[in-house]
């Protein structure tokens, strides 16, 4: 990852391996959702051309991370030379193992919860030997079981697990929509100001949430005016990724889409 | 209750249809199928229970559209022959109906499931087997697969090896492994494999990885053996065996999961021939 430039990127979408590989200065990084697949013949080359990230798929920081889950985030992190991990801030299995939502869902915000985040992070991080930075999950809806607020959450696991910020301005937009906040009043509620990693994507309406949430099109010109708003308020920020990781994604939108990250936050 | 235990609740609600379906109509003035704790009542109390049961429902079509997609993409592959992509099915009244009743990862719920897509993808498709022969064998390999992710019931330990109850084995009239992977390729005509009979066992490991491999006579009948009752030295007297080379096969097994299975969703492939330590 270069230190003298943000980097701009996306998710390794297999399907679209040939339109990324020959998208030129385009692509910087790719991040790295799922492991390659065996019989990925393109892997190799993306492996060679662009920084890959590994991006979730290590395990939930509420619980310690299992040895199994360490040596395959150990592998993939070397395979990947990933200059960092990604992790979200969720917790989606219960203790016991019997019940998984298989899908992002953020805790309670609590001081015994973040105890354990700080813990098994500080813990991942000694074991992999790479910085952790942790992506924010949003709410859909009302849980009144929490102690702080998210953003206060966030800002003291950062700075007592040594962690920083993967900020998803579709995630912050959800968040603040669901909580009927105004968004820019809820972002600078948050850490901004500890974010490596920053990243765009675009919401769709679903049937059954009655409403808007995470869905892998391009962002509106609404959320990419916000995350321009947003960037210039992250000093440290290293990276900007398009999120969009779905065999549904069609190709033309990755690069499409980057152009117009690059245009609007001033990254040409 | 600590914050995990709250936080578990959540989890559960979301995940666990019939207790959602349970949380409702408790707090609806109406008991539910089950009593609850107080002080599960007490978190449910602090939570938007109707705003909690849409993403409840958009979890479950969410869980199972990933697993469709995954496990059926070789119908997916046919779909413009075919007219039936196989995740319209969970777009169908049907599922709708059926979603209070899902627990996710629970393979109860999985046959449930299995059951509406068979239905989508085989009645009516006389049209389709006139261009696709193996469309049957095609449905019933995918929903093996399907069937192999969902997690395993719990079972009581055993003094010997016992079959996984996960380890399934299919017969299929064509050798349907031979033909896959040019279903994922550009064709003009649509490949046919062997008209030749295929058994498949299905094993899912202790970390959720779904395997298949090529069955054998031996291997099937030391399978249906495997009652976990019957020393591994009489099953492999019973077969005509070398009890080391047994011994080695059944810690093969073991670790797909044909032997013992736990775990959670990760991933899946199709494996190759187990290797020919026992003669299997």
């Amino acid at each position: 990852m270069p230190a003298d430039k943000i980097s701009v990127g996306a998710f390794y979408n297999p399907h679209l391996a040939e339109e990324v590989l020959a998208s030129g200065n385009l692509i910087d990084h790719l991040a790295m959702a799922d492991p390659p697949e065996k019989h990925d013949a393109h892997f190799p080359e993306v492996q060679k051309r662009f920084v890959l990230l590994l991006h979730d798929y290590i395990g939930q920081l509420a619980d310690p991370i299992s040895p199994h889950a360490l040596e395959r985030a150990r592998h993939l992190a070397d395979l990947y030379r990933s200059p960092w991990v990604a992790e979200h801030c969720q917790c989606v299995i219960t203790e016991d193992g019997r019940y998984n939502v298989d899908y992002v869902f953020p805790p309670i915000y609590t001081r015994e919860m973040l105890e354990r985040y700080i813990a098994n992070a500080r813990a991942l991080q000694q074991a992999l030997g790479r910085p952790l930075v942790m992506e924010q999950i949003p709410r859909y809806f009302r849980i009144d079981l929490d102690e702080m607020s998210e953003g206060e959450f966030l800002r003291e696991f950062f700075r007592a697990s040594g962690a920083t910020f993967l900020l998803d301005v579709a995630h912050t937009w959800l968040e603040a929509h669901y909580r009927g906040e105004d968004v820019r009043n809820y972002f600078v509620e948050l850490p901004l100001d500890l974010v490596t990693e920053l990243h765009v994507a675009g919401v769709s309406e679903y049937s059954d949430l009655e409403g808007p949430w995470i869905a892998p099109v391009e962002p509106a010109d609404e959320m990419l005016d916000l995350a321009a708003w947003a960037f210039e308020r992250m000093p440290r920020c290293r990276a900007v990724t398009f999120d969009a990781f779905s065999t549904i994604l069609k190709p033309g939108v990755i690069p499409r889409t980057l152009e117009r990250i690059r245009r609007r936050l001033r990254l040409e | 209750m600590n914050s995990r235990e709250r936080h578990d609740v959540i989890l559960r609600l979301l995940a666990d249809g019939p207790f959602r379906a349970t949380a409702l109509t408790a707090t609806g003035g109406d008991r539910g199928a089950h009593r609850l704790t107080p002080e599960i009542a007490a978190v449910i109390s602090r939570v938007d229970l109707p705003a909690l049961d849409r993403f409840g429902r958009f979890l479950c079509r969410h869980y199972y559209r990933e697993r469709v997609v995954h496990y059926f993409k070789y119908c997916r592959a046919l779909a413009s022959l075919t007219d039936r992509a196989p995740e319209k099915t969970l777009k169908t009244p049907e599922f709708t109906a059926l979603m209070p009743r899902l627990v996710l990862g629970d393979r109860g719920s999985a046959e449930l499931a299995l059951e509406l897509l068979r239905r989508f993808l085989t009645e009516d498709a006389d049209g389709i087997r006139a261009r696709i022969p193996y469309w049957d064998d095609l449905v019933a390999y995918q929903g093996a697969f399907f069937l192999s992710d969902a997690t395993p019931p719990g079972r009581a330990a055993t003094e010997f090896p016992a079959r996984a109850e996960t380890a399934a084995i299919l017969e299929l009239a064509w050798d349907l492994p031979a033909v896959l992977p040019s279903l994922l390729r550009p064709f003009t005509e649509v490949p046919l494999p062997p008209k030749q009979a295929a058994r498949l066992l299905f094993a899912r490991s202790e970390h959720g990885e779904v395997t298949v491999l090529r069955c054998t006579d031996t291997l099937k009948e030391l399978l249906n053996g495997l009652t976990g009752d019957v020393p591994p030295a009489e099953i492999a007297a019973r077969l005509g065996l070398d009890a080391g080379a047994l011994d080695k096969t059944l810690r093969q097994l073991e670790t797909l999961g044909a032997v013992l299975a736990r775990g959670s969703f990760s991933s899946s492939h199709v494996g190759s021939d187990l290797p020919q330590t026992a003669g299997l």
